[in-house]
């Protein structure tokens, strides 16, 4: 088992309380299993990654060696362990 | 307004930017020869024009819809107590300050909503085009317009403590629809109304776009990926990206949001004194998390099935599916700009 390295960044860092972890992946491991296992860690995410029917939140995006999960098969994507993950919300505001 | 003379690059006044070796007297003078757009002269676009103006980029396009307040005075740099008294249109209050600061650069200040209709014209001639926006809806039309017509752009954003900025240059780096997809639909992220905004964070984003700025200009190639930034924590993070071989706007060249296939519908709603915004893409807002946010900043109803929120003067009805009436004007930039603030962009 690979230790993938998982980043938080901006309002996620703020809810977990920590910006970065280790998290042990086999490969073929889905996203979601990981998400799960943020959850597990940093009972903060509850609800903030994830909403209540399993669904990559609209105003999160997690990247997985700079390349967007929502561009593959989302939470479903398969991992190969080797990846570093960044889960954030894409900062929009300027004025 | 005169474009600037290489002689005038090279005098006194940018000293210790042509001493600056990356960009010494040959970018200084390549600067004088260039064109930037700054497209939202709020947080980021004020600071973003003044560094270039006072950098002595030759020509600035200044572009903006809204007008100055004294709510901006805290992180918006160009503006002052008369401005907002007065409520100057900020690309004509933020002219006359960039004029005041250095008289060799043409200031160019264009009052107008950014649109389907005028943004390659808006843009045309550009060297570079700065984000200094406060939605994602103007940052795909942005990116659409630039990556069809191969103008390097740089993305900013600021809310609360963080920001993120990215420079995009079309054919060699990843652009906005590699690295976002679609816009993150309204209602769902913070906004600096909502989450409030540090000029802290809004200037130093603004700064590390006109440095990419710089260097694009200059001619060195920009930095690579989307750089994060938590002033507050004082922690820099840089996220790797790659370009997507399917990417609509930059690998397909289809320009949905250029083509208005994206992009929200504004009408006026006729002996209402209303507008009606319909977002680009049908979705389910998040309404009762919406009002919680919104109690923060003016007096909300939600009755379970649609919301109301009364602020500045306004109401904002607010429907699931995104649909929002804005009363109390018939101006589709208002409209937008209250939109913008309030239900997200």
């Amino acid at each position: 088992m690979a230790k993938m390295r998982v980043k938080l960044f901006a309002s996620m860092r703020e809810a977990a309380g920590d910006k970065e972890t280790l998290v042990e992946v086999a490969p073929g491991t889905p996203v979601r299993e990981v998400v799960v296992r943020l959850v597990e860690r940093y009972p903060g995410l509850a609800g903030r990654v994830m909403d209540e029917r399993g669904n990559l939140k609209d105003a999160v995006s997690i990247f997985a060696n700079g390349r967007n999960v929502r561009l593959f098969d989302g939470l479903d994507t398969r991992l190969q362990g080797d990846e570093e993950l960044a889960v954030f919300p894409p900062v929009g505001g300027g004025r | 307004m005169n474009e600037t003379s290489p002689q005038q690059a090279l005098s006194p006044r940018y000293a210790k930017q042509v001493l600056f070796a990356p960009i010494g007297r040959e970018g200084q003078v390549r600067l004088a020869r260039s064109r930037a757009v700054i497209v939202g002269l709020g947080a980021l676009g004020t600071v973003s024009a003044g560094q270039l103006a006072r950098a002595g980029v030759g020509h600035l396009r200044l572009v903006d819809r809204d007008f100055v307040e004294v709510s901006n005075l805290q992180r918006q740099v160009l503006y002052d107590e008369e401005d907002a008294a007065q409520r100057l249109p900020k690309a004509v209050a933020a002219a006359t300050k960039l004029r005041a600061a250095n008289s060799e650069v043409a200031v160019e200040p264009i009052v107008a909503d950014v649109t389907v209709r005028n943004v390659e014209g808006l843009l045309a001639g550009a060297d570079v085009v700065i984000d200094g926006t406060d939605n994602w809806e103007t940052r795909f039309l942005v990116n659409d317009a630039c990556v069809k017509s191969g103008v390097p752009w740089v993305y900013g954003g600021a809310v609360g403590s963080w920001g993120c900025t990215m420079a995009i240059v079309p054919k060699k780096t990843p652009c906005l629809r590699c690295f976002l997809a679609n816009p993150v639909p309204p209602g769902v992220g913070e906004t600096c109304d909502t989450a409030g905004v540090l000029a802290a964070a809004s200037g130093t984003v603004a700064s590390l776009q006109c440095a990419q700025a710089l260097r694009l200009l200059t001619g060195q190639p920009a930095t690579a990926g989307v750089l994060y930034v938590d002033v507050w924590e004082g922690a820099f993070q840089e996220i790797a990206l790659r370009r997507r071989d399917d990417c609509p706007a930059c690998g397909e060249r289809r320009f949905e949001f250029l083509a208005g296939e994206r992009t929200s519908w504004t009408t006026v709603l006729c002996g209402r004194n209303s507008v009606q915004i319909v977002p680009a893409v049908e979705q389910t807002l998040p309404l009762s998390e919406l009002a919680r946010r919104l109690r923060l900043v003016g007096q909300v109803v939600y009755n379970g099935f649609l919301l109301s929120l009364e602020v500045e003067g306004y109401t904002l009805v607010v429907f699931p599916n995104g649909r929002t009436i804005v009363q109390g004007t018939t101006e589709e930039s208002v409209a937008r700009t209250l939109y913008a603030r309030y239900v997200g962009g």
